[in-house]
């Protein structure tokens, strides 16, 4: 089931599809801290100790969308064309 | 030092009087060694006394995590564990995944160096800077996964590498798991957390790690990607894991493990970090005596193979086998090689059922072995020991009934596709019967000739010795060849860089190169790069020269001679390209031409004193046979 995060409407998330793999979080940390870091990152990507997954967006999303032309599962997808 | 790809820190940890120590890392050994399985061999030869007993408190655990871990090269999640093994007693490197190097990196450190033993079960929980040595009792004599959510509770999600009852029980062939998913150390990395009251290591790291040239390293980084989405069967790799066969699943679309039975069981696909391909399973049990059972593995290919080995039929119960070697902590690889002996023995009458119970190919026989050598319980405390002592024990010929180089169970077998380099790289392995450090297109049957002469070339081999490996009757020279092999996976396991072939398909020796010195800043390229590679592997030779390993340990199993019955057809061992039957002279002539490629001592089977000068390895050479 795909959804939309309020802080990003720009990019349909599908939690099925998403792997942990972490390229979102370390792309978005590297192109505007220029440093491989998650805690960074304006995308959060979480999950439980009991395998329950989660993805959102901070307040400081810029809505660039450069996480989800890193995600190679297309758990991210841009809801607009290019 | 600048922390550019390395995090800067070498943490040591001692477990008997408590003592925690941070060292900066030696710019100009992280040059000579790379980092990951490098560096941990230098800090082996530094660390480890020759003649050490495994289960020894000063036998250190080594975990490296290489320069590239924590960026977004695809794949680069490796953490590697040195140590000396005690199925086989050689100096040993295991290699896992999943998040444990990753949080390491962040958390600032490049290797932790573990030593001494508690007085009580323990963890170790590292965060950043902040390192415990916490109390385990409650957790000790939990399996992998009851230990690990009770741990993750407590502290939230994190890097982990954990042991089950085998290690505990000092199993001989038991292994670490990293976040419960990953398997680290087949011949006994269990058993050396185990006999230092070890229960997990958790690490989480806050920081990031930067590189020296941004433009270039992402350069080479989006070049990666681009390959992999280019790439026609990368869907495939994704959904299908490392059973992807050219694109459909390897075990077919219907019947008991087909991918209908994969895709019901199968709950989720989970990645290393920065990986693109996410070998990992969650599967979920749905219905049935184990009905919403959850196992973590790195492929449905081990629920099937454990399917075929006991011959049952129903995939919940093949799963529930994986589901206990994996929360208890034990190789499937060496379990089933013991399982075979004990049928093979057996059937022919070497071996009575007084001494060993009923055994059988079945679902039954497997769940109460794994229960007896987990517990070393009867028979279970003798097979706990592995092959050596087993056939030892039972008085069994070696020659007839095992299959194992030092004591590690070769798993593959040359006589059902031929010697590729997988099969040889078993016999030269510095720590036994290994076949991961060889991999070419020999790993699947019927690559063209043109392919390996591409893939030496693509591994950074010389052109002359590219000449070399293609001369030969056999179409290629597999001694040779292996040598190029090894020293690829070493700038792999070196860099952090995860070597399964859905991967490294996409890497090249140059593009290494090039992320090497964009991300640390150490000008470095393919020719120097391969150099430190080789300086690796001859490190990791001489760790085992120095404990006494000679060619003689070298020698393939008697078994490889005979012809293996399978299908109603008998095999005898050929090259890969199946030319023709292999005999023990042109066995001992391959070795031959792997040592000669390798610059070694034929008659020793060791580096020797001038290629180890050549390597800058001056420091090795007293300790050579
Ligand atoms: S890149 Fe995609 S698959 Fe990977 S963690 Fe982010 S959303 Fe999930
Ligand atoms: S849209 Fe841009 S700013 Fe927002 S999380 Fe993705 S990369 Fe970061």
């Amino acid at each position: 089931m795909s959804f939309v995060n309020e802080n990003n409407p720009k990019i349909l998330i599908d939690l099925d599809k998403c792997t942990g793999c972490l390229n979102c979080q370390l792309i978005c940390s590297f192109t505007y801290h220029d440093i491989f870091n998650p805690a960074l990152a304006r995308i959060r990507i979480e999950r439980t100790v009991d395998d329950d997954k989660g993805a959102s967006f901070t307040d400081e999303c810029l809505q660039c969308s450069i996480c989800a032309d890193y995600c190679v599962y297309g758990a991210l997808s841009r809801t607009e064309v290019k | 030092m600048d922390h550019f790809g390395y995090a800067g820190n070498i943490l040591f940890i001692n477990l008997s009087d408590g003592k925690i120590e941070k060292k900066p890392l030696d710019k100009a050994d992280a040059e000579k060694y790379l980092g990951g399985l490098g560096l941990n061999n230098k800090l082996a030869w530094d660390l480890i006394k020759p003649g050490v007993d495994a289960l020894a408190p000063e036998n250190p655990i080594i975990i490296g995590a290489g320069p590239l871990i924590g960026t977004m090269v695809p794949g680069a999640a490796r953490v590697i564990g040195t140590s000396k093994f005690p199925l086989s007693g050689a100096v040993s490197a295991g290699s896992g995944s999943m998040t444990f190097a990753f949080n390491m990196k962040r958390a600032g450190h490049d290797h932790v160096v573990i030593t001494g033993t508690a007085q009580k079960p323990v963890y170790v929980f590292i965060e950043d800077d902040r390192v415990q040595i916490l109390d385990a009792t409650d957790i000790w004599g939990k399996d992998n996964y009851e230990a690990v959510d009770a741990l993750w509770k407590r502290h939230a999600r994190c890097g982990s590498i954990s042991i089950g009852q085998a290690g505990e029980n000092l199993v001989k062939f038991s292994l670490g798991m990293v976040d419960k998913m990953a398997t680290i150390g087949r011949a006994g990395f269990g058993a050396i957390m185990g006999s230092k009251k070890l229960k997990a290591v958790l690490v989480r790291g806050s920081g990031g790690i930067r590189v020296a040239d941004p433009k270039g390293f992402m350069h080479e980084v989006n070049t990666l990607f681009g390959r992999a989405r280019r790439y026609p069967l990368h869907s495939a790799a994704v959904d299908y894991g490392i059973l992807n066969a050219g694109g459909s699943f390897m075990l077919g679309e219907e019947g008991p493990y087909g991918l209908s039975a994969y895709k019901k069981l199968r709950k989720a696909r989970i990645a290393c970090p920065s990986c693109f391909i996410a070998d990992k399973d969650m599967l979920v049990t749905p219905e049935g005596e184990f009905s919403g059972m959850k196992t973590y593995t790195h492929s449905f290919g081990m629920v099937a193979q454990t399917a075929m080995k006991g011959q049952i039929p129903e995939c919940s119960r093949a799963t529930r086998i994986v589901n206990m070697q994996n929360r208890y902590g034990l190789c499937q690889q060496e379990f089933d090689g013991l399982f075979d002996l004990l049928i093979e023995a057996t059937s022919k009458g070497a071996l009575s059922e007084d001494k060993v119970g009923k055994i059988e190919r079945n679902y039954e026989t497997m769940h109460d072995l794994i229960e007896k050598i987990t517990f070393r319980r009867g028979v279970g405390d003798v097979l706990a020991e592995g092959w050596v002592e087993t056939v030892k024990e039972f008085g069994l010929d070696p020659a007839k009934y095992t299959s194992h180089v030092k004591g590690l169970g070769t798993e593959f077998d040359p006589r059902e596709k031929g010697l590729g380099t997988m099969e040889f790289e078993q016999l030269v392995n510095p720590r036994g019967g290994h076949h991961q450090s060889g991999g070419s297109p020999s790993y699947n049957q019927g690559a063209p000739l043109e392919m390996f002469e591409k893939h030496a070339g693509r591994m950074g081999a010389p052109p002359e010795a590219v000449k070399r490996i293609m001369d030969s009757p056999f179409g290629f020279n597999v001694g040779r060849f292996t040598r190029y092999s090894e020293d690829w996976f070493a700038v792999f396991d070196s860099l952090g860089i995860c070597i399964r072939s859905q991967n490294n398909r996409f890497y090249s020796a140059d593009i290494c190169a090039r992320l090497f010195s964009t991300a640390t800043g150490i000008e470095m390229d393919k020719t120097a790069l391969m150099s430190a590679a080789e300086r690796v592997w001859n490190l990791y030779k001489a760790l085992n020269c120095r404990e006494g390993f000679t060619r003689k340990d070298d020698t393939p199993p008697d078994k490889w001679f005979e012809p293996l019955n399978a299908a109603g057809s008998e095999f005898e061992m050929r090259d890969y390209f199946q030319t023709r039957k292999l005999t023990r002279e042109d066995l001992k002539r391959l070795l031959d031409d792997y040592y000669d490629e390798r610059g070694w001592d034929k008659r020793t089977g060791c580096p020797t004193d001038e290629k180890l000068r050549e390597l800058g390895l001056d420091f090795a050479v007293r300790d050579m046979p």
